[in-house]
């Protein structure tokens, strides 16, 4: 097989490590994707040593593992999957921490519809988003971040944490209340604005 | 230059945590750290590759050198190899 370039796709460079260990198509998996890494555990873990720390971990395991992909899924979503758990896995042992999750996920089965829509969380601005963020749970943090930035379906959420598709849709519910929560109450004016804005474009709506 | 799709909150945060890695030091210090993780690695599966092949043949020639010195500590206590045949008494003693 040819010697790894950046043209590759993930799967191809990942067969031609396999056959020839040449640490360029390594080098090559981690450009392309150390950058997220970095950005996913620094959001779950919420410290800038903490989280080139695992990084690197997470890049060694894979290094160490990459024999063991077996293909069913993106790569992406694996290297993802393994940044996540180990993210949540440090805080749990760190803090000793057996609630990852909301108290209310295993409760969570009988709960329907999530009538909060997606805008109360894609509305925020970066700064408000890092607040909401910090107030919840790693657990939920995790799933926010797979479910609006790596955009998975909630259904692979759910399997990935081995919870109910209803769980997971009642963690995002919750994370939105809050998002909302701490825009009101921290952020009064923009959130006010936004109601006075969203009313005066029904208002228009319905002159038309 | 063409219009991006807007982006949501959550990627323009990834994104500028991204930047802020690419552009500071974290970068080059993870992958350094990296690069001496997986030459240790390296060097152990090739010293493993040498050696383990080696140290599993020393240890058949020593499992099947101990049964060669048996045999010579019998023949140096006046017993006879197990292989070879007793000689005849007749050649001991040609003359009777």
């Amino acid at each position: 097989m040819a010697a790894c370039n950046a043209r590759m796709k993930d799967l191809e460079v990942i067969h031609s490590y396999l056959e020839s260990q040449a640490s360029r198509c390594f080098n090559l998996l981690y450009e392309r994707y150390s950058g997220k890494v970095y950005a996913k555990c620094l959001t779950l873990l919420g410290d800038t040593a903490l989280a080139e720390d695992a990084t690197q971990e997470i890049f060694t395991k894979i290094f160490l593992n990459l024999a063991r992909f077996n293909e069913k899924s993106k790569f992406s979503t694996w290297l993802y999957s393994i940044t996540y758990n180990f993210c949540i896995d440090y805080i749990r042992r760190k803090k000793k921490e057996k609630a990852i999750f909301s108290d209310e996920m295993e409760r969570a089965a009988d709960i329907v519809g999530d009538n909060i829509p997606d805008k109360e969380l894609l509305e925020l601005n970066l700064a408000q988003l890092e607040q909401v963020l910090h107030s919840l749970n790693p657990g939920d943090r995790a799933i926010l971040l797979m479910k609006y930035q790596d955009g998975e379906q909630i259904k692979d959420i759910a399997k990935q944490f081995g919870k109910s598709e209803s769980a997971i849709k009642m963690q995002i519910k919750r994370a939105k209340e809050r998002a909302r929560k701490i825009r009101a109450k921290n952020f009064p004016d923009e959130s006010n604005s936004n109601v006075y804005e969203r009313k005066a474009k029904s208002l228009r709506g319905n002159a038309r | 230059m063409c219009m991006s799709e807007k982006q949501n909150p959550f990627e323009e945060m990834q994104d500028e945590q991204i930047r802020t890695f690419f552009e500071g030091p974290a970068d080059r210090k993870i992958k350094a750290r990296l690069d001496g993780t997986m030459g240790t690695f390296r060097l152990l599966g090739n010293i493993a590759d040498v050696y383990l092949n080696r140290f599993v043949d020393t240890m058949v020639g020593m499992a099947n050198g101990a049964g060669v010195r048996d045999e010579e500590a019998e023949a140096d206590q006046g017993r006879l190899p197990t292989g070879e045949k007793k000689s005849n008494d007749d050649s001991k003693y040609p003359n009777l």
